[in-house]
């Protein structure tokens, strides 16, 4: 597939017409530029992790006290849903999806992706998703079966009005466009990297973006699928869900769908965090090999896993010893991860920059996720912890103290290059530790809570010994968490303007986007040179200790 | 909280719903396999920060240094080591899960059931099989295990009392199981752990544990509900009762009659025999008290908002009737 590119800027040419469209408004909506795709997918994100971390401030201002009345229990329902929706939808996918349409094609020295109109289509259908879902609001009341939305309690027996027919309208558009965004970085993978650019070579993030779209590919269908039996459920009377049909066939569905989905998000995360960690300790990412086939383990595993949210349904013991050990697995490649981040560390020159400091906090806090994570798989112990504040824990850590904080460390190292100048390192700084306090300060207690018995996804709770205390502790961490997000915000509105000039490779780092200016121009590149290892910027400048003469460096 | 029987300990196990004080065999079996794990986590959690520690201590660049350490790509040996300890782990993780899932969630093999709960949004009914029925308290014998049927009337909840062990759904279609058995004699408190609509919160649960002798009494005292009072305002209370449509979701005994008519009475809402030897009303939403009642009566949709049960804008005059009509204790 090699052979198709050319030496100097590749891909298609469907963007050439449009890439001096000028500046303003029209140039952003007319485009079909992966960069400002990928640029308006991230900022769609943060709008919409504005308006998910709103709904989370306002449920926690909500249960800061026992017996609280701030919210009915009608409107705290519809914000818990939404906020799930929302953060899983219409902010981590799009991230991901921004994250993987700039940085692929720089990557692996394409001037594009391969299906740049598509791509654009997949971005505005998505919005559009994210749009009608939150109309909702306004339609007469948001969705309020929760972000999995089990079947009796979606149906218009239990839920009139139609916040959850825009809830499965909604989600399908999103689901078609992140299909669609899938489709087309696996086609810009395989077929537009750089003359000489093998598959192995990839840089770990296109290697798990590869992985992630693969996984959306064969996930996300099943989702779309019981969306529209929802929707003919709801409307048509159809009879697949309810009382009539199985309550248990849409949990299916839905987890074979939502347990990949963990991955989908995750694994672009472990891409950026396998990305940073090396450059910023100077050295090559420790078991490349081990590194990459440990992701396609986890991808297959992923599909093999889904019934361990389902393990208080009433499954026969075998099915539950089956699908626990299965769950149990998937710690292995996630262990290998973890432990080559470390080794890459290990013997480095670690540079303690604010990227470098979030990446130690994934480390930490991802781990922590995954180790009360195990309590999910241990049967028994799912028993005692699903389902309350426990596992809403357990997956914060997955997904904020992991995802979130992974992108967080991407949006420091990338920065310079999409905008061309630094983000600020004294407010980076405040913003790492604010996060980490309010992170932490949010969600730890949570574990004690689950383990005291409070179950999550309750509008208000009795007056226990020390539910009040820990809850209040959580609101006021939630608090201290928003404002961190505040100092982000500020420091990229600040740096966009005021920042340190980046000049293209600020990191001394070795993927090809570094070789690209700072912001990349149109086309990306004047010249792609022919790669011949995973390093090519550090081969060119180090000849002698070129990675290509390494046995194991090419 | 009177009455509460706590294992004494710990400040976490002081919390009526605490995992850390368990109290039936299933539970504690439980509990040692949580702490076992979480141990060998934590320590797992604790050797990865104490490397990170020393990695950060030992290999920060120095100001100076520039020059970047000779390249190193990957160690297969360890590679191999650290991909066989934690399958080792998981390994013994899943031995370890065996025999406590067969304990914990032993099949009925065709046993009847002792007790049904069948969940309604939002509270639970109770039924015996010689046809007692009651609501949001579940009263059992201490020292043998109990059979739990769970059923549900509309939408998915689940079945939860932290001390006593397992949470186990309720499906629409379908029956599911759980053995209770408590150590001893006391009041255990639970809740409704999936979430099922606008008061899922409040739809708590209370497992009664009695001796068999304080049981066999007051499963009697059940097939014999108390007569109401025959004082004036208890009669005029009964003629509201009976004029509004209570009895069309409620069931209600107010003649004697035979015991085993008391299952076919409807079931749309709780069972309002014997009310006064409940805990709380409203599913844990207030303490049990005639003033409670009271409040109830007069609105319950501000005491527990969304519920199923409607406002009747009775006069204060209607409430203190109804309330001396429905009040009754067996004891
Ligand atoms: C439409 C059905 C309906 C009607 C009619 C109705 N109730 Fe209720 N009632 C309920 C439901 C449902 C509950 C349970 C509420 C909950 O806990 O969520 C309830 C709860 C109660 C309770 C508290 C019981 C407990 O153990 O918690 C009392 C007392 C009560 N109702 C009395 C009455 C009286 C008196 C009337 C007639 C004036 C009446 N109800 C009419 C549905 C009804
Ligand atoms: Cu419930």
């Amino acid at each position: 597939m090699t052979d198709l590119t050319l030496d100097g800027p590749v891909g298609s040419d469907a963007t050439h017409e449009h890439e001096d469209g000028g500046e303003g408004l029209l140039s952003w909506v007319s485009t079909v530029d992966h960069k400002k795709v990928g640029l308006m997918y991230i900022f769609t994100a943060l709008f919409f992790l504005v308006v998910g971390g709103v709904e989370a401030l306002l449920m926690r201002i909500q249960l800061a006290v026992p017996n609280n009345h701030f919210l009915s229990p009608q409107m705290y329902d519809q914000l818990f849903t939404m906020h799930g929706t929302t953060m899983i939808f219409l902010v981590a996918m799009v991230l991901v999806n921004g994250f993987g349409n700039y940085l692929i094609p720089l990557m692996i020295g394409a001037c594009d992706v391969a299906f740049p109109r598509l791509n654009a289509f997949g971005y505005w259908i998505t919005l559009f998703g994210g749009i009608m879902l939150n109309y909702s609001f306004l339609a007469g009341g948001a969705p309020s079966a929760g972000w999995f939305a089990y079947a009796p309690l979606s149906l218009p027996a239990y839920n009139t009005g139609t916040g959850m027919d825009y809830w499965t309208l909604g989600l399908l558009m999103t689901g078609i466009g992140t299909v669609t965004a899938a489709l087309n970085l696996i086609v810009t993978i395989l077929t537009l990297r750089a003359r000489g650019m093998r598959i192995t070579q990839v840089p770990l993030f296109v290697w798990m973006m590869l992985i992630t779209s693969l996984l959306v590919i064969f996930a996300l269908p099943a989702l779309n699928a019981g969306l529209v039996m929802l929707f003919v459920d709801r409307r048509m009377h159809g009879m697949f869900f309810g009382s009539h049909g199985s309550p248990v066939l849409w949990q299916h569905f839905f987890w074979i769908f939502g347990h990949p989905e963990v991955y989908i998000l995750v694994l672009p995360a472990f891409g950026m965090i396998s990305e940073i960690i090396p450059v910023m300790s100077r050295k090559p990412i420790f078991g490349y090999n081990f590194v990459a086939a440990s992701t396609v383990a986890i991808g297959f595993l992923s599909f093999g896993v889904w019934a361990h949210h389902m393990f208080a349904v009433g499954l026969w013991n075998s099915a539950l010893i089956t699908f626990g050990a299965s769950s149990m697995l998937i710690a292995v490649p996630t262990g290998v991860k973890l432990f080559n981040w470390v080794a890459t560390m290990h013997g480095g020159r670690i540079r303690m920059n604010t990227a470098m400091l979030f990446c130690i906090g994934f480390l930490v806090q991802f781990t922590f996720g995954g180790v009360t994570g195990m309590t999910f798989a241990i049967v028994p112990l799912d028993w005692a912890t699903t389902d309350t504040y426990f596992v809403v824990a357990h997956f914060h850590y997955t997904i904020i103290g992991g995802i979130v904080f992974a992108m967080m460390a991407g949006a420091y190292y990338w920065f310079p290059k999409m905008s061309g100048r630094m983000l600020s390192e004294r407010l980076g700084r405040w913003n790492f530790w604010l996060m980490v306090i309010g992170f932490n300060g949010t969600f730890f207690v949570q574990h004690i809570l689950g383990l005291l018995g409070m179950p999550r996804r309750v509008a208000s709770y009795p007056n226990l010994p020390m539910w009040g205390t820990l809850n209040m502790i959580s609101t006021v961490g939630a608090f201290v968490f928003g404002f961190s997000v505040l100092v982000f915000v500020g420091n990229v509105l600040y740096s966009v303007f005021y920042g340190e000039v980046a000049g293209d490779n600020p990191w001394d780092a070795w993927t090809l986007e570094w070789l690209a200016t700072s912001p990349p121009a149109a086309h990306n590149f004047e010249r792609v040179p022919y790669v011949r290892s995973r390093r090519p910027l550090w081969d060119a400048k180090n000849p002698e200790l070129a990675d290509w003469r390494h046995p194991e460096g090419g | 909280m009177t009455g509460r029987i706590f294992t004494a300990g710990s400040l976490l196990g002081g919390v009526p719903t605490s995992l850390f004080s368990p109290a039936s065999p299933q539970a504690r079996s439980v509990y040692d396999l949580f702490m076992l794990t979480s141990g060998v986590m934590l320590a797992i959690m604790f050797f990865l920060c104490a490397w990170i520690v020393y990695i950060l201590v030992h290999y920060r660049a120095r100001p100076g240094e520039t020059e970047d350490p000779v390249p190193v790509y990957g160690n297969k040996k360890l590679e191999i080591i650290w991909t066989l300890i934690p399958l080792a782990i998981v390994t013994v993780f899943t031995i370890l899960m065996v025999p406590t899932i067969f304990k914990t969630h032993a099949e009925p093999d065709g046993r009847a059931p002792d007790i049904t709960v069948i969940a309604h949004q939002w509270w639970w009914e109770v039924r015996y099989p010689d046809g007692v029925v009651t609501a949001n308290e579940v009263h059992l014998p201490v020292g043998r295990p109990v059979l739990l049927a769970l059923r549900t009337a509309d939408v998915i909840h689940d079945f939860w009392v932290p001390r006593l062990g397992p949470k186990q759904d309720m499906l629409p279609g379908q029956t599911n199981y759980l053995w209770l058995q408590p150590d001893h004699p006391g009041i255990y408190d639970g809740t409704c752990a999936e979430y099922c609509g606008t008061d899922h919160g409040w739809m708590r649960i209370r497992v009664i544990a009695q001796t068999q002798a304080d049981f066999d009494s007051w499963e009697t005292a059940q097939l014999h509900p108390q007569m109401p009072d025959s004082s004036a305002l208890a009669q005029e209370g009964g003629q509201i009762f009976t004029r509004s449509t209570c009895t069309n979701c409620h069931a209600l005994v107010d003649a004697p009659k035979v015991a085993a008519n008391l299952a076919h009475h409807v079931t749309i809402a709780p069972s309002l025999n014997d009310l006064g030897d409940r805990e709380t009303l409203g599913a844990g939403t207030l303490d049990n008290s005639p003033e409670n009642l009271a409040k109830w009566l007069k609105d319950p949709q501000a005491c527990k908002p969304g519920s199923n049960m409607p406002d009747f804008h009775f006069s204060d005059e209607e409430v203190r009737a109804l309330t001396a009509y429905l009040w009754r204790k067996s004891h």
